[in-house]
């Protein structure tokens, strides 16, 4: 037995060379140099008190791939567990368009999110928070760490009047590569900057602040296929040009009364996805008002 | 089609009896589930398709060679177990064994010592399979007390295998065989090192490719009494449990027990501290757990002691338990003629404490090392408390009597594993249970199933549950009525403390025979979670038929 004890601390020796002790700094430097950009659809609840901790991860994701990274926050209608309204939770979060939506993305738990609606994640098209990084570095770079080419860019430009609130966008789709014209393109409201009761872990944080929110679909929860729009000549290169207005007011979400006065926190966010696969080619967020 | 000839063939296994051939020899055993699902809005149950779910297990024997397979079938399954859906083999092994060697190629449960570190298993009930598909070697040295294990393989997770590599190895020593050979005391070691090698495909983060776990283990017993401490530490192993903090993770568990004739006195505590060990960092619930935390709380089995389950927090947890089991003698006052037997536990669990680290924003930041944590000082927050006592006495030959109270506080404010109800929050859960057990044996019949005189029971059980939270207050009531190995039951839970007052009844029959049994159920079954030592399940409300058989051969 004796003669064995040296082979066994061997094989324990072995075992604990191959522990990996990581010393800080934990995170990598964000170096990107990507030029795609990627969608999050994060899907949250005001009494999901687990939430704020994706939100908190976006917030990381988006300091490390800079403008290669925009979300949008929609409370799916179906889970009234966590998004539903009451005395304490006041605010309607919710909109008919963005509950469509959260339920063909197999948004049936809290919080989750597609990524440029890729299909995979743990529900449809759904992801947890800590595989969003993976499937971003996915759409983003090849096998090799080299930036992925767009194939679609857009120039957004709005024009809002003061005296209706009506919004004019104009959206110009430029096809930087030969495609196919099985393409949406699809315009919506975002608003930052609501304060609103939120559960955060056990506690509930009165004015917390609510960002990216899903507020109206400017032309249908899926959009229009973007070979309806005028096909032109766009900056030496060809495109559509696609012009749509919008009201801000109760029809376009019931929170946007007479008395609402949060225009400037508020955005366009225009992508293009391919209707068969799903999956989003191309995203651009553009602010209402320029500070 | 496919579908349909494995029912068969897991119908036929229950019909197959042990087969001795010499030197050769062919067992197992087997179960079918099959149930159905009608809406009914009383309950917020929906319709869904009948699920059926079974499993044959078949072992051959020859000499000292085994060769095992197991045969699963899954179709419509409930929400929370959909990825097991098909039917195929989902466990295979070849084993060679004799007195110093044991080898295993194939899958494999393995545990050591409690699990702090490792323990793969199989539970068809809670849907957990995470047994071990590779090699395993056992040496064993009962001269010196010597048994060591090691092992290398993927974890299973349902028809699949994760791809990061296991490699484990154990050892326990009797010191007395060898070393204290004239001590009084019974003096065992144990240690375990288990590895998990995982590549970092993060974009953002830093993260540990090998992790390892340690656990050191001792138990001292002289006569009546036994001490146990049990050890763990693991390196930083940022996971999607733990939010991708950097913490080292410990445990700690000591329990000592004392028992005579009659007396039987358990005390036990613990402290565990960021120990989620799974074979991919991104498994959530209950996937791809590599360890097991030992729960400290009752095993409860009455229906409405159930409702509040406590499951184990690997993520932090510090409490304790106490049990007491004493039988007052026979012929005493409180004795009577047969004696009279008195159980009570006592368990808490507080989350540990935890003090904003260094380099984290707030507690338990992503990409930091998470929280401080003083060792010894409890948290902020009790998670758990149960207070049981049990009172068994038997009152003449025919009639027994069990009473049990039950007093516990279940934090589902941080827990958060109950379903609320409509317009309401997690709370912290306060309850008090009532039950009162009644078995009856009430002679002999004649049956026409039997060919001798069938022996009969009855069982009865009422309870009440107690409680200003939540779903409002419970009743329950069952009786069972048992010919031999024929039985019948009814029972209620009422919910009357809730606004609906939903009634969920069912009524059940069941034959046994030898190692067969079979049980037909109709009725409701509420929503909740379902817990077999400190695992849970969530289980949706439904209401319809179960059909059950189970058999060995």
């Amino acid at each position: 037995m004796k003669k064995r004890i040296p082979a066994i601390l061997l094989i324990i020796l072995l075992c604990w060379i191959s522990c990996d002790k990581i010393e800080p700094p934990y995170i990598e430097a964000g170096n990107q140099s990507a030029e795609k950009t990627i969608l999050i659809e994060k899907f949250t609840g005001h009494k999901c008190s687990n939430c704020p901790e994706a939100s908190r991860k976006v917030d990381e994701l988006k300091d490390f791939y800079k403008d290669n990274l925009i979300s949008i926050a929609i409370h799916p209608g179906a889970l009234t567990e966590f998004t539903g309204i009451d005395e304490n939770y006041p605010y309607d979060f919710t909109t008919n368009a963005s509950d469509l939506i959260a339920t063909d993305m197999g948004a049936s738990f809290l919080p989750l999110g597609t990524v440029n609606r890729v299909a995979g994640g743990i529900s449809n098209r759904c992801f947890t928070k800590d595989e969003w990084a993976q499937e971003i570095d996915n759409l983003l770079y090849d096998d090799d760490g080299n930036p992925l080419e767009k194939n679609i860019d857009f120039s957004i430009n709005t024009s809002l009047n003061e005296l209706n609130k009506e919004l004019t966008i104009q959206t110009n789709i430029i096809l930087l590569n030969n495609l196919e014209t099985n393409y949406n393109l699809c315009l919506v409201i975002i608003e930052d900057g609501i304060i609103s009761p939120q559960d955060d872990g056990s506690e509930t944080i009165q004015d917390y602040e609510h960002n990216d929110i899903y507020r109206s679909a400017v032309n249908g929860a899926y959009g229009e296929n973007i070979t309806k729009f005028a096909f032109v000549s766009l900056e030496g290169q060809s495109g559509y040009q696609a012009t749509h207005t919008l009201i801000f007011n109760e029809d376009a979400n019931v929170n946007w009364t007479n008395d609402w006065n949060n225009i400037n926190n508020c955005a366009v966010l225009a992508y293009v996805y391919d209707t068969e696969t799903l999956v989003i080619e191309h995203v651009q967020k553009h602010h209402i008002i320029h500070e | 089609m496919c579908k349909k000839i494995s029912v068969i063939i897991l119908l036929l296994s229950c019909n197959v009896f042990s087969q001795d051939y010499g030197n050769h020899n062919i067992s197992g055993n087997s179960q079918l589930n099959y149930q159905t699902f009608q809406e009914d809005n009383t309950i917020n149950a929906d319709k869904r398709k009948p699920y059926t779910s079974g499993y044959t297990n078949l072992l051959y024997n020859y000499n000292q060679l085994s060769i095992g397979t197991r045969l699963e079938l899954y179709n419509n399954p409930i929400p929370g177990l959909t990825e097991y859906q098909g039917y195929g083999i989902a466990n295979k092994f070849i084993q060679y064994k004799n007195r110093n060697i044991d080898v295993t190629i194939g899958n494999f449960y393995e545990e050591f010592g409690s699990g702090l570190i490792l323990r793969s298993y199989f539970d068809p009930n809670l849907g957990i399979d995470n047994s071990i598909n590779g090699f395993r070697l056992k040496a064993v040295s009962p001269k010196y007390g010597i048994y060591l294990t090691t092992l290398i393989g993927h974890q299973k997770s349902y028809w699949e295998y994760s791809k990061s590599l296991i490699r484990a190895i154990n050892l326990d020593i009797g010191l007395n065989n060898f070393l204290l050979k004239n001590w009084e005391s019974i003096i065992n070691l144990g240690g375990s090192f288990v590895t998990k090698k995982e590549f970092d495909n993060d974009p953002i983060y830093i993260l540990p490719a090998n992790i390892g776990a340690f656990n050191g283990r001792i138990s001292i017993t002289k006569k009546n009494t036994s001490v146990n401490l049990d050890y763990a530490y693991k390196i930083n192993d940022p996971s999607a449990e733990n939010n991708y903090i950097y913490k080292n993770g410990n445990a700690v568990i000591l329990t000592t027990n004392y028992s005579k004739k009659g007396l039987g006195v358990s005390f036990g505590a613990k402290r565990i501290q960021n120990m989620s060990f799974r074979s991919e960092r991104n498994a959530i619930l209950q996937d791809l757990n590599i360890n097991y935390i030992t729960p400290f709380t009752k095993q409860q089995a009455y229906s409405l002691a159930t409702i509040y389950p406590y499951s184990s927090q690997a993520n932090g947890e510090m409490g304790l338990q106490f049990d007491f089991y004493y039988t007052v003698p026979k012929k005493s006052k409180i004795g009577g003629k047969y004696g009279t037997q008195i159980n009570i536990n006592f368990s808490n669990m507080f989350s540990i404490n935890k003090t904003l680290a260094s380099d984290a924003e707030v507690l338990n930041q992503s990409g930091t090392v998470g929280y401080d944590s003083n060792f010894w000082q409890l948290g902020e927050d009790q998670l758990f408390q149960e207070f049981n006592i049990e009172v068994s006495k038997k009152i003449n030959r025919n009639l027994k009597l069990i009473g049990t109270y039950i007093d516990l506080i279940n934090n589902d404010k941080i827990l958060k594993s109950q379903s609320i109800p409509e317009n309401k929050q997690h709370e912290i859960i306060k309850a008090k249970i009532v039950i009162l057990e009644s078995l009856i044996k009430t002679g002999s019949i004649k049956f026409p199933l039997f060919n001798k005189p069938a022996r009969t029971s009855i069982r009865t059980e009422i309870q009440h549950l107690y409680t200003e939270q939540h779903f409002g207050n419970w009743a329950m009531g069952l009786i069972e009525y048992k010919i031999s190995k024929l039985f019948f039951s009814v029972q209620d839970l009422y919910n009357y403390g809730y606004s609906e007052k939903p009634h969920y009844y069912s009524t059940s029959i069941g034959y046994n025979q030898g190692a067969h049994r079979i049980t037909i159920t109709y009725g409701k079954q509420r929503q909740g979670l379902f817990c077999v030592g400190g695992v849970c399940r969530e289980v949706p409300a439904s209401n319809g038929f179960l059909i059950s058989l189970t058999s060995s051969f």
